[in-house]
């Protein structure tokens, strides 16, 4: 190959391996930016592991959706439309196939299951990373709060045109890396 | 190469000048210079694993006290660092390989640590197999750019992974179509590497890498004729064998296809000693169906077409014959079921008594006692679904275990009297 085209491609590749990742910052930065924030209830979860490596699993309800679920395939994604209580706190209400106006309150997820006209979807926001050292802490801290009715877990995330970025959980108004630090 | 004194007597001998000698010498010495330094390689690309495996495991701790802006621009500069070294080395030049591999492996892990501490960084769900198939895109061209041959190993490491996440994990029955698009685009690299460094560490590498992927991922094809999946399997060790015929190394390490083609022969064909085995192919609801079905007869003419490209028909027809009648065997086999699981048996026990004669004859150990493993193996089967007596199976098995140490002592023993 030519010394020239070898040191284009190169650089080429090298922008590549900037904008690439520099896009996923990009796209999630205009997220916590412009997106509305929503609250999630976080489902207690199978307690014997809600951890998984370094990040915790979150679990939200309802998981599956009556649909018509005729030419879905598992992956595809769907819209799942939402309402807000008095609480402030954000609730699943219906999937839609087809995007909502933007001025909608919606998330998009993944078709994970189908069964019949029920459709089971992949929550987009279901994983919140944690420090190392404080992951067993994080674990123990989340598994009380559930037995603790008092204590809400709720997931802050930041929805923009249905593209959602999970910023934070807290457990009675305290992010959960806060308290994994006391 | 010619040693001084081969050179000298050339020289006494009147067939070449003192000058024509010193040339040649000359000539040697700079081609040896020119050779890279295996042990020099190995650690440089082993140090360059272990930094960037490293740097991996950095940013797993997820730093939690920074500030998500100092955690963006750190997850950058493992990559531009290694961005740097990779041009400095493509800047020395092609035959500095120590440089280009080492520096080629720290930068595509740098790329991998730098998309997972992204992730990290923004929860970012995603499945394995997309985080994958972006590092595979991402670290690819270099294959290309700087001739690695590491580079071209991890790509497949990563597709290989990919594939096996898609086909297996995900999405019932979705083939993973990128895995073979890139296993394409790897293919004139592996082609080169043959043609130019037929003897090369990264080249034998390759030999194992290449087939060992491909027999990974070729089970998922399998979907509602699954069973069809044991004659594409034996096709596919069938092409491994044929292969094998034009590697041809000095040892079994040199030539993976041989090791591979051989164990996928040895297991198919023992798997269809059992009775189970033809009972389900007796009861796939349809026969002639299926992807798995056009699978297997497009890797059996496959099979041919690399025989004829190769030009070693001859010497590799005896593997093509073989899996042609084992895919006789299996269509035969659906109607008749006893008899084809007959026929393996003799087929197995015969492959065991050709390997222990022709390394009685040759005086090659290793040889008698794969014959020995293969009839072992078959005794040891038909202890599984026969009802044959305790005491009776225990003697068979002192038979075979004397006939075995006697064997192999009378080898020795004529080898030491040699």
């Amino acid at each position: 190959m030519n010394k020239k085209i070898v040191w284009i491609l190169f650089a080429l590749l090298c922008l590549a391996q900037w904008i690439v990742p520099g896009k996923m910052i990009w796209d999630k930065e205009e997220i916590i930016e412009n997106g509305r924030e929503y609250r999630f209830l976080v489902q207690p979860i199978d307690p014997s592991d809600p951890m998984r490596g370094k990040y915790v699993v979150l679990s939200f309800n309802p998981r599956t959706f009556i649909a018509e679920s005729e030419g879905l395939k598992i992956g595809d994604p769907v819209y799942i439309t939402l309402y807000e209580d008095s609480d402030g706190i954000s609730h699943p209400f219906e999937l839609k196939l087809d995007r909502p106006d933007e001025y909608a309150d919606y998330f998009e997820a993944q078709v994970e299951r189908l069964n019949g006209g029920e459709v089971d979807i992949a929550y987009p926001f279901d994983r919140f990373y944690m420090e190392e050292s404080k992951a067993p802490r994080a674990e123990a801290i989340f598994r009380e709060s559930f037995s603790d009715v008092a204590q809400e877990t709720v997931a802050i995330v930041h929805i923009l045109q249905g593209k959602a970025v999970l910023k934070d959980v807290q457990i009675g108004g305290v992010s959960l890396a806060e308290l994994a630090e006391e | 190469m010619l040693t001084k004194e081969e050179l000298e007597e050339l020289v006494s001998a009147g067939i070449i000048s003192q000058e024509k000698a010193a040339e040649i010498d000359a000539y040697f010495h700079q081609k040896e210079s020119e050779r890279p330094n295996r042990i020099l390689i190995a650690f440089g690309i082993l140090g360059a694993l272990l930094v960037g495996l490293g740097i991996i495991l950095l940013v797993a701790h997820n730093w939690d006290h920074l500030s998500r802006s100092v955690k963006t621009m750190i997850a950058f500069v493992p990559v531009i660092t290694s961005q740097v070294l990779v041009g400095y080395a493509l800047w020395k030049g092609r035959h500095h390989r120590t440089l280009i591999e080492s520096t080629v492996v720290l930068l595509i892990l740098s790329v991998g640590a730098c998309m997972a501490l992204v992730s990290q960084i923004y929860n970012i769900p995603g499945t394995i197999s997309t985080f994958m198939m972006t590092w595979v895109l991402l670290s690819a061209p270099l294959v290309y750019i700087a001739h690695s041959s590491m580079a071209s190993l991890l790509v497949l490491l990563g597709i290989t992974y990919y594939g096996m996440d898609v086909g297996y994990n995900h999405r019932g029955g979705q083939l993973p179509y990128a895995y073979w698009g890139i296993i394409l685009v790897l293919l004139p690299y592996y082609w080169k590497l043959i043609k130019d460094y037929p003897k090369s560490n990264f080249t034998v590498f390759h030999h194992w890498f290449f087939p060992g992927s491909i027999a990974l991922t070729l089970g998922v094809f399998g979907a509602e004729q699954e069973f069809w999946l044991f004659p594409a399997y034996m096709s596919l060790s069938v092409i491994c064998l044929v292969l094998a015929e034009k590697v041809r190394g000095e040892s079994l390490f040199q030539n993976g296809y041989q090791v591979l083609g051989f164990a996928g022969v040895f297991i198919i064909l023992l798997l269809s000693t059992f009775d189970f085995f033809w009972d389900e192919v007796r009861e796939m609801d349809r026969f002639f169906a299926g992807r798995e079905f056009i699978l297997t007869l497009a890797l059996s003419v496959l099979s041919v077409i690399v025989s004829l490209l190769l030009k070693n028909i001859s010497k590799s027809s005896k593997w093509i014959i073989s899996g042609f009648l084992f895919l006789t065997l299996f269509v035969f086999g659906r109607y008749f079921p006893t008899i084809a699981q007959v026929v393996a048996n003799l087929a197995m026990m015969f492959l065991g008594v050709f390997y222990l004669r022709a390394g009685a004859r040759t005086g090659r150990l290793a040889k008698m006692n794969l014959g020995f493993l293969i009839i072992m193996a078959v005794v040891l089967s038909r202890f599984f679904d026969s009802e044959i007596s305790f005491v009776l199976r225990g003697l068979i098995f002192v038979i075979i275990g004397m006939a075995f140490f006697a064997a192999n002592y009378y080898m020795m023993k004529q080898k030491a009297h040699e």
